[in-house]
């Protein structure tokens, strides 16, 4: 951390001192924040630290003569709050001041829209009893002075929107709301000059306060959540360990350069593609191919970046780096085909376009018809029926709705980057579950165990040290699976304590001779009934193995079998409820794997999916076919974030699992963190409720229209009919949104 | 009621005010952070003046 690349990087520097952002995981409340910004009392150097509670940012403001920014990094490690470094400042710049414009838009909107409205109590007023002119001209020609910030500044967003829309040959919503404005503001104008009619320039001015309301809102909420996603550590390390002459040196992984010799310990990810040299490997390359068994890899093969290492430390000469590493290719090809992603239209869009069209119709019937009563008349009423209907539902309902969702969704730990993707997901009537690490928690595990009887006496301890013992020095992930198993017995245990001799058989298993004669085997079930002839109940147990799909793995001491493990992968706790619950919403659910066909339609059947809807043996590749292919149109996929890229970026909707919320949502719509499994329920059917809501919405919207627009084409709007009806629906609108319950 | 002449002016140059205050407030970035600040005033420290100068933040 040390280092100039890093520091090129993520740190600015002003006068002396240098400034750098971290995220933090694990501020949950005031106390975070509060010992957080005690850094300088802790570590001497720093100036300040400024924490930002919503998107869990801290600013470190330090003088870099006295301390070390990774000194800073594992103080906050040490107090709980274990930091990432942040870099992506140019963007979060580019955010806040957008945030910032759309403040100063809906202050000005406000202070005008608040006045203008005090002035028109005075014409309302007027209308009923009697209003002197030149009183009503002042109040007019007020309005209108208060009115032009509002027409000119603060409802540009409006009209850039609807002139897009225009030039890409679309009717965007914004674009009655803009045509409302100006022609609202226009004839309110003309009759201001006129005199003695009617003005709309309250029901202009508030209907673009209460809109950019709604926009805020929606900013807001969607920086909150894409602000926690970034927050989790991506699947490249960005550390690595390089061996120069004799020493070993952490580096960051940016600056590995080719034919560096990098060191991966034991669990340890492998930073940059490259060759194997000194020793073999055994790597867990699920990332890549999805098949959660380790491959071995001999000496001058090739190792991958991002795959873990799951056996000794093994030795690598770099190859390629970062971004020219198979899986940095994998993250771009996704990367700029998620931009060519058909553009889904948002309900909003399309349906504003009918909308426009009918409004303008209308418009144009009006002004016609009430032609043969006189040109004013014509003029007010066609405008009345501009600006009173309202496309507020449209504008402020599903914008509010969404924003409310995605916020309410990301607390739940569900992030999701759009208010287009609610709408999707809802939508979406299949749903294919990556098998591994998915639906499978991805680790070996011991599932199922028999002990039996034998001659040789062993209490149920010195068993349990005994295949500790023997598994402490493998590596191999039946031994990880053994090892967790077991390892309540002795976390210290030293084999050569319990064992006088230990031999290892490759490929088969490992043997151990104890000080008092005893002779320990533990191998593949195969190995072990070469050499011991299984009874009935044994021969079952293992059958029960592969009746499962796992791997029966066999104890044997003093040449009798004594115990049988089942490794295999363990489903999630949960998955069959969801399953259940996604098929009784209405959509059909299949898996997928990388994984032997038995295996899949195993687990397939295990959580109630159908035999013809489970696909095994499917290369990244092919998982792309099945879902572009399907039948359903709509088909939600779940996933693994890296090795499901391609699968992910092609579905209607994309949700990530695994792999760390960046690197998902750079190919998903949707992170999911895997130890909120139980969470993929709500995914689907917070999004449900949400689109219930904006459907409400809409037709209370539609009834007001309707009502509104009606009244107005009969000649029954004044301005103070409209000024009122109007802020109540959206008013309404709002409250609904806001309170509904969706996520 | 000629006086709504002079208190209809006024009362614009009020609003204008409040309008000012309200845009140096986003600018000088007080509405950035809505949420943190509002913690702080639960922290009971005891501003103990320090031989550098140094403050809270």
């Amino acid at each position: 951390m040390d280092d100039e690349v890093f520091r090129e990087r993520f740190v600015r520097g002003e006068n002396g001192l240098s400034r750098i952002s971290f995220y933090l995981s694990g501020m949950h409340c005031a106390a975070c924040v509060w010992i957080v910004e005690k850094l300088p009392e802790i570590v001497s150097g720093v100036e300040s630290a400024s924490v930002n509670f919503a998107l869990s940012r801290v600013e470190v403001l330090f003088d870099p003569e006295k301390v070390k920014i990774s000194k800073i990094a594992s103080v906050l490690d040490s107090i709980g709050y274990s930091p990432a470094p942040y870099s992506d400042a140019s963007a979060d710049e580019a955010a806040t001041k957008s945030e910032r414009t759309l403040l100063l838009r809906m202050g000005v909107a406000a202070v005008c829209a608040s006045n203008i409205m005090i002035l028109s109590v005075a014409l309302y007023q007027g209308h009923f009893t009697g209003i002197e002119e030149r009183f009503a001209g002042l109040q007019r020609w007020v309005s209108f002075l208060l009115a032009i910030p509002v027409v000119l500044y603060s409802a540009v967003p409006f009209y850039r929107a609807a002139l897009g829309g225009l030039r890409a040959g679309r009717l965007h919503i914004d674009l009655p709301i803009s045509i409302g404005i100006a022609a609202g503001f226009a004839a309110s104008l003309f009759n201001t000059l006129r005199g003695g009619s009617e003005v709309y320039f309250d029901s202009v001015a508030s209907l673009v306060f209460l809109l950019l309301v709604g926009r805020w809102f929606q900013q807001r909420g969607v920086r909150r959540a894409v602000a926690q996603s970034r927050r989790a550590s991506s699947i490249l390390p960005t550390r690595a360990w390089v061996k120069r002459g004799e020493e070993v040196c952490e580096v960051y992984a940016s600056s590995l350069q080719t034919q560096d010799l990098v060191v991966v310990p034991t669990g340890e990810r492998v930073p940059a593609d490259g060759t194997l040299v000194q020793s073999p490997a055994l790597l867990d390359l699920s990332i890549l191919s999805g098949e959660s068994r380790p491959v071995s890899i001999p000496v001058g093969g090739k190792v991958f970046a991002g795959t873990k290492n799951v056996g000794a430390t093994i030795y690598a000469a770099v190859e390629h780096v970062e971004g020219e590493s198979r899986i940095g290719k994998i993250l771009k090809l996704v990367e700029d085909g998620a931009g060519n992603r058909a553009a889904v239209t948002a309900l909003t869009d399309r349906i504003g376009g009918y909308f426009v069209a009918a409004v303008l119709v209308l418009a144009a019937f009006t002004f016609t018809f009430w032609l043969r009563v006189g040109f004013t008349e014509a003029l007010n009423n066609t405008l009345a029926l501009l600006v009173i209907t309202c496309p507020c539902a449209l504008g402020l309902s599903a914008p509010i709705a969404l924003s409310v969702s995605l916020s309410r969704a990301a607390k739940k730990g569900i992030l999701i980057s759009g208010a287009d993707v609610v709408e999707r997901l809802a939508g979406a009537d299949a749903v294919y579950l990556d098998k591994t690490g998915t639906v499978t928690s991805g680790g070996a595990k011991v599932v199922k165990s028999w002990f039996f009887p034998i001659k040789t006496l062993i209490s149920e301890g010195d068993l349990a040290r005994g295949i500790l013992a023997l598994e402490l020095t493998v590596e191999h992930p039946i031994a990880v699976a053994l090892r967790e198993r077991f390892g309540g017995y002795g976390a210290e245990l030293e084999p050569q304590n319990v064992f006088s001799r230990i031999e290892h058989i490759p490929g088969r298993g490992v043997r151990g001779h104890t000080g008092n004669g005893e002779l320990w085997e533990i191998c593949s079930w195969r190995t072990a009934v070469a050499s011991i002839a299984p009874n009935e109940i044994q021969t079952q147990a293992s059958e029960s193995c592969l009746a499962e799909h796992l791997t029966p793995v066999a104890l044997s001491i003093n040449g009798e079998l004594a115990a049988v493990f089942g490794v295999g992968d363990q489903l999630r706790e949960g998955v069959r409820d969801l399953v259940a619950a996604l098929q009784g919403s209405g959509r059909e659910v299949f898996l997928l794997s990388g994984d032997a066909n038995p295996i899949v339609s195993y687990a397939a059947e295990q959580i109630g999916i159908k035999a013809e809807n489970s696909f095994g043996e499917c290369s990244p590749e092919e998982k792309v076919n099945v879902i572009t292919q399907s039948p359903h149109r709509k088909a939600a996929m779940v996933g693994d974030g890296v090795n499901d890229a391609a699968a992910l970026s092609a579905a209607y909707v994309g949700i990530g699992v695994r792999g760390g919320a960046e690197t998902c949502l750079k190919v998903s719509d949707v992170f999911v963190a895997v130890d909120r499994f139980r969470r993929l329920e709500e995914t689907f059917f917070g999004a449900d409720r949400t689109m219930k809501i904006i459907k409400a919405n809409l037709t209370l919207s539609l009834i007001y229209n309707l009502l509104g627009g009606g009244a107005a084409m009969l000649g029954y709007v004044n301005p103070l009919f409209a000024a009122v009806l109007m802020p109540i629906s959206s008013l309404t609108v709002v409250l609904s949104s806001t309170l509904g319950r969706s996520y | 009621m000629e006086i709504i002449f002079f208190l209809l002016p006024a009362s614009l140059v009020l609003a204008l005010i409040a309008g000012g205050a309200y845009i140096w407030s986003i600018k000088s970035g007080q509405m950035d952070d809505l949420e943190t600040p509002a913690m702080r005033i639960l922290f009971d420290d005891e501003e103990v003046p320090r031989e550098d100068n140094r403050k809270q933040p």
